[in-house]
C-alpha cells in the first residue's frame, strides 16, 4: 500500500505513460479540505471491460509482468479512497485515452499525508521518452502551471543530476508561492 | 524563496554548466536506474531517487543521469536500482532505500566497490521458470 498521496498520483502518471500517452494532463486543486486530483492522458485508452479488470488487484495485462497476476496501482487508490470518504472515477475510449479522477478529504482522520508535490513533479516529469507534460497546481486561489516541453527546452535535458537539481528548486518555489506563511502548518506542508 | 520563472531557472541553468565547463567532467558515463513501478513506490522508490540526487549534487556529479524504468521484477526486493558505469559490473542492487543510496554514491560509484549485501541475480526466479 502507498504511504502519501503523492505516491498514488506518480503510480496512476506512470500507468498513462505505459499506456503510450503523449500528452498527459495532471490537475491538482487543493481546496475547502479537499483534494481534487485528476490524470488525462492520450494513450490507448480502455474497454469497458478492461476498466473493470484495472481495478481487480489480481488483473494485469500480462505483459508487464510476465507469469504474475498482479497489477495493483488502482486497487489501492480505491481501497484508500473507500476508507476515507474519498471519489474515484474512471473514464476511457480504446484509441483516444484515460482520464483518472479521484479526491481525497484532507479532513479525514485517516487521508494518507500529502507527502511532497515539488519532489513528485520532478519525478513524474523526469520519466523517460518523448511525451509532453502539463501540470496545474492550485492551492485556494493560488495556483501554477508547469509545461514538461517549456522544462526540457530550458533545461536541455530532464536526467542529468544537474539538471533534476535546480528543477527542484524551481519547484519547490512555485509550490512556496502557494503556501502562503500562515497556511505553512496545513495538511501536506510538513511531511515527510 | 522568491517565486522564480522560467528565466530565472534557465540563468540557474547557465551558471551550472559554466561551473561544469570549467572542472574536470566527472561522471559522464554514469547512469542510474530506477524501478519506479506500482512495488517501487509503495517501497519509497521516490525517496530513493532524492537521495540519490541529493548525493550526487553534493559531490558535483552533476553529470550522472538518473532515469526511471518500470518493475524489474522484483517486487520483494524494492526499491531497486541498476548502476552502469564504466569500469565496473552491471549491478542490480535491491532494498536501496536513503541510506544505501547514498553507500552506492560513496562506496560503488567513487570507491569502485561493491556493495555484496545488496546485489541481486536476475531475472528473478519465478519469471525465469515460466
Amino acid at each position: 500500500m502507498h504511504y502519501r498521496i503523492t505516491d498514488f498520483l506518480a503510480d496512476i502518471v506512470e500507468n498513462a505513460l505505459d499506456a503510450g500517452s503523449g500528452f498527459t494532463e495532471i490537475k491538482i486543486i487543493q481546496d475547502d479540505g479537499n483534494l481534487k486530483v485528476s490524470v488525462k492522458d492520450t494513450g490507448k485508452g480502455m474497454t469497458e471491460a478492461e476498466i473493470l479488470r484495472a481495478r481487480d488487484p489480481f488483473g494485469t495485462d500480462g505483459k508487464k509482468h510476465p507469469g504474475r497476476r498482479v497489477g495493483l496501482g488502482i486497487p489501492f487508490l480505491v481501497q484508500a479512497l473507500n476508507e476515507t470518504g474519498g471519489d474515484f472515477s474512471i473514464s476511457s475510449r480504446p484509441g483516444a485515452g484515460t482520464t483518472v479522477s479521484f479526491r481525497f478529504d484532507l479532513r479525514h482522520l485517516d487521508t494518507p499525508p500529502l507527502g511532497s508535490l515539488p519532489e513528485t513533479f520532478r519525478q513524474i516529469l523526469s520519466l523517460p521518452g518523448s511525451h509532453d507534460m502539463a501540470i496545474h497546481r492550485a492551492l485556494e486561489t493560488e495556483s501554477y502551471d508547469l509545461s514538461r516541453r517549456e522544462l526540457l527546452e530550458t533545461l536541455e535535458d530532464l536526467e542529468s543530476v544537474g539538471s533534476l537539481a535546480i528543477l527542484e528548486q524551481y519547484l519547490e518555489s512555485l509550490e512556496d508561492s502557494v503556501q502562503s506563511p500562515e497556511k505553512g502548518a496545513r495538511h501536506g506542508k510538513n511531511d515527510p | 524563496m522568491a517565486k522564480m520563472t522560467l528565466e530565472d531557472l534557465k540563468k540557474l541553468r547557465d551558471e551550472k554548466k559554466k561551473s561544469m565547463d570549467r572542472r574536470e567532467v566527472e561522471g559522464k558515463d554514469i547512469e542510474i536506474i530506477i524501478g519506479m513501478a506500482t512495488c517501487g513506490i509503495a517501497a519509497g522508490a521516490k525517496d530513493t531517487m532524492s537521495a540519490f540526487l541529493t548525493e550526487l549534487d553534493n559531490q558535483n556529479m552533476h553529470n550522472v543521469v538518473v532515469r526511471q524504468t518500470g518493475c524489474m521484477g522484483f517486487c520483494y526486493a524494492e526499491p531497486t536500482v541498476e548502476i552502469l558505469m564504466p569500469g565496473m559490473p552491471n549491478i542490480l542492487y535491491g532494498n536501496v532505500d536513503k541510506d544505501t543510496a547514498v553507500k552506492i554514491v560513496r562506496k560503488h560509484i567513487l570507491g569502485k566497490v561493491l556493495i555484496n549485501d545488496h546485489i541481486l541475480d536476475r531475472p528473478s526466479a519465478d519469471i525465469m521458470q515460466q
